[in-house]
């Protein structure tokens, strides 16, 4: 079967010479939801218009469900595209930027104001059809705007940056119904963002991009806890991440020297040698908080193979059932750990004196 | 909500301070209410706030969190009700005379002059106790140190960043030594990764510096965290006013539960001491066995286990069987998420710190379950 939407070795140069996209290989199944994520400049955008036909390939192809889209213009591509600030039509009311896109391809009245309906009664819009645009809140809006992109039926929907116009205060809750939506619906969804909290939390899989090239295409969890290079595992964040060099390595575990003595992680590239630039990357859920004193103590130190970084607790943060502890290391560094609040109790209060340890095999280490 | 029902609530729910029985209240906001011609923004606002304490009022937008903040800064004083700082009412009393101080969202800084010159503003151009030039470079000096901008004083503000931006309105805020500072959306206009910084930084520059701090948002998370006591309101009512722990383990009504966006709030109604939607029903405690007619049902995201259909359920145990969504990750946590049979959606929390993530199939159904004694229910549906 053919996948919803592929592309095969898409590149993009723009005329004055620069390097877009470089070699953009993915393969999506219907009903995906895949995140393009990276910083400003990175491409994410650009291969967005591409798979829209708003941008020329100079390379490769895209197709989607098997029939290749080089040559379509936007309008005969079977995708829909959100743009971050919407686009609506500020003198049309709810219903009218909603049949829009179908009044364009001149489907019949009677069938344009059903398929209206219809998304509206699934996007929770049916109250507010008559509703003029000024009246609108900025979920709504959002709403509408999803609305007008799915009414034409699209194989793919595109979003750039769809949560981006909207009050931080709200756009944790969009993003949970946006979720539900786009699995109730079972349509492939392709969006851009450069917040990785929203690539991580609602995508299926996410292609994370820098400089035009894809550094890892991944499902958020091994992103996070395997991330393949160290642009990866700098740029989700919230891990804490030690500079150092190759050791020794013991199969798949190996020691890396750094600042704070010989610690120990995964190592799954057989192409790092001895002395080798390295970052030891502890995702920030593996840690865990001991009283100082089990530095002494032979058990923990053998279960954790030595690692173990001392440290004195910063700040003790409560925020509902979640508890985030600042440690700072020798003076020169600050990990970050979240824990709930049943875990450790109140025994980390802000002064105390910790070891900070993790298992050698959930720390991981990439080259530099 | 029902009116009544939230009138019960507003009536016992102004905040005693466990352990702060001794001491006269620094601020005291006494039976405000304020209106714009018909409309009521506030009703019947009762509330204390002592020495040192960092207080946060949580609420949505056209909850009137700002009005108030704007009444004790004496932007507006109040259609009806008492306003005391230090013991003495100060409605009618012009805002430059109350010794408060007010950081806004947007900074409001002067893009014309620079750090320096925008924290010697207040100094210089009060109307009284003005200092000269050199009395005011001394205390701006003292300022850059406290915030953390040593060597920025010749800059302008347009050259330096925005969270650099809000430290300098807040040294500018604190050079006049004001008794309270109040803080309208302090960190709403930074990016995510600086709120954080700024939130640790604020509340240990209030720590620092003794000062009495009330601090308005729209943000649960810094409410939470920054607090020593959260307000809730509600509609221009306290819906609730006490320590975020006490806050966060039972919140007085479901509205309150809402704007804390961490519990599942489920509509349908009490009947013969169980919780009925469509299709389905709710175990309840037996405190709660007392309500009848349309209600809410809440429980922590956090409090809900997930497991296969035939596990079998410990004494005091919740549960419903439900079809399982799709999951979203945040690298601290996983939100399992879930169809309750009509429909409704419903959360499962997993601290990966705390509990282990589960590998679960989307479409396939689970057993959901939670203690009885961590589930509440409230009169009146939410919106």
């Amino acid at each position: 079967m053919a996948y919803d939407l592929e592309l095969s070795h898409v590149s993009k140069v723009f005329d004055n010479g620069t390097v877009a996209v470089d070699d953009f290989n993915l393969q999506v199944d219907k009903g995906e939801f895949i995140a393009l994520l990276g910083p400003s400049g990175c491409g994410k955008t650009t291969t967005l218009r591409m798979i829209g036909g708003f941008e020329d390939l100079t390379k490769g192809t895209i197709a989607i469900r098997g029939r290749v889209v080089n040559d379509l213009s936007p309008e005969q591509r079977p995708t829909s595209m959100i743009f971050q600030s919407y686009a609506l039509f500020p003198h049309m009311n709810v219903r009218e930027n909603i049949e829009y896109g179908l009044r364009v391809k001149k489907v019949p009245s009677k069938e344009r104001h059903a398929r209206a309906d219809d998304i509206m009664e699934k996007l929770d819009l049916t109250g507010i059809a008559d509703g003029a645009f000024e009246g609108l809140s900025g979920g709504q809006r959002q709403r509408v705007a999803l609305a007008r992109g799915l009414v034409v039926e699209p194989d793919i929907l595109l979003l750039d940056e769809p949560l981006g116009a909207l009050d931080a205060d709200l756009r944790k809750r969009i993003q949970t119904e946006l979720r539900y939506l786009q699995k109730q619906l079972g349509i492939t969804f392709v969006f851009v963002t450069h917040a990785q909290s929203e690539a991580l939390a609602m995508a299926d899989r996410v292609v994370v991009m820098n400089n035009g090239r894809v550094e890892q295409i991944a499902e958020p969890e091994i992103l996070y806890t395997r991330p393949r290079t160290a642009f990866v595992a700098r740029f989700i964040g919230r891990n804490s991440i030690i500079e150092g060099t190759l050791d020794s390595r013991d199969g798949a575990v190996a020691t890396v020297d750094t600042e704070f003595g010989k610690l120990r992680g995964h190592l799954l590239d057989d192409g790092v040698v001895q002395g080798a630039s390295v970052d030891l990357v502890i995702p920030s859920e593996i840690m865990e908080l001991y009283p100082e004193a089990s530095y002494q103590d032979e058990a923990i130190l053998k279960q954790y193979s030595g690692n173990c970084l001392l440290g004195s607790v910063r700040a003790e943060t409560v925020v509902g059932s979640l508890v985030v502890y600042e440690v700072e290391i020798c003076d020169t560094m600050t990990v970050e750990l979240e824990s709930h609040v049943d875990k450790y109790g109140r025994s980390y209060p802000a002064g105390t004196p910790v070891c900070v340890s993790w298992m050698p095999a959930d720390g991981h280490i990439v080259a530099t | 909500m029902s009116a009544e029902g939230t009138a019960t609530v507003a009536a016992d729910a102004t905040g005693t301070v466990p352990g702060r029985d001794a001491g006269q209240p620094l601020l005291q906001v006494r039976n405000v209410t304020q209106r714009y011609g018909d409309k009521v923004v506030l009703r019947n606002v009762d509330l204390d706030v002592f020495e040192n304490e960092y207080v946060t009022v949580l609420g949505p937008s056209g909850s009137g969190k700002s009005v108030l903040l704007r009444l004790i800064a004496g932007f507006e004083d109040p259609t009806e009700g008492e306003i005391d700082i230090s013991g003495r009412n100060v409605v009618g009393v012009p805002a430059h005379l109350r010794n408060v101080g007010l950081v806004f969202q947007n900074f409001a800084l002067f893009p014309h002059l620079k750090v320096g010159q925008n924290i010697a503003y207040g100094l210089r151009n009060r109307a009284h106790d003005r200092l000269s030039a050199a009395e005011a470079d001394v205390k701006v000096e003292e300022m850059l140190h406290l915030v953390g901008l040593e060597g920025l004083k010749d800059r302008r503000v347009n050259q330096i960043s925005g969270g650099q931006r809000q430290r300098v309105a807040l040294a500018r805020t604190l050079a006049t030594d004001p008794k309270i500072v109040l803080l309208d959306e302090p960190l709403g206009a930074l990016d995510a990764n600086l709120r954080a910084s700024m939130k640790i930084e604020l509340r240990k520059l209030q720590t620092r510096l003794g000062a009495t701090f009330v601090h308005v948002t729209g943000n649960e998370e810094e409410a939470l965290a920054m607090a020593d006591r959260i307000i809730v309101l509600e509609r221009g009512r306290i819906a609730q006013f006490d320590a975020p722990e006490r806050v966060f383990a039972r919140p007085e009504t479901a509205q309150v539960a809402f704007a804390l966006s961490r519990f599942n709030l489920v509509k349908g109604r009490v009947e013969g001491g169980s919780f009925v939607a469509d299709g389905f029903s709710l175990c309840l405690a037996p405190d709660h066995q007392v309500l009848s007619g349309p209600a809410t049902y809440c429980v922590g995201y956090d409090r809900v286990d997930v497991e296969e259909v035939d596990t079998s359920l410990a004494p005091g145990d919740c549960s419903i069987v439900c079809k399982h969504v799709s999951h979203e990750y945040s690298g601290a946590t996983v939100t399992y998420l879930f169809e309750l049979p009509d429909g409704q959606h419903f959360e499962a929390q997993y601290h990966l710190h705390h509990r282990k993530a589960k590998r679960l199939e989307e479409g396939a159904e689970y057993l959901l379950r939670w203690p009885m004694a961590r589930a509440f229910v409230y009169p009146g549906v939410v919106e």
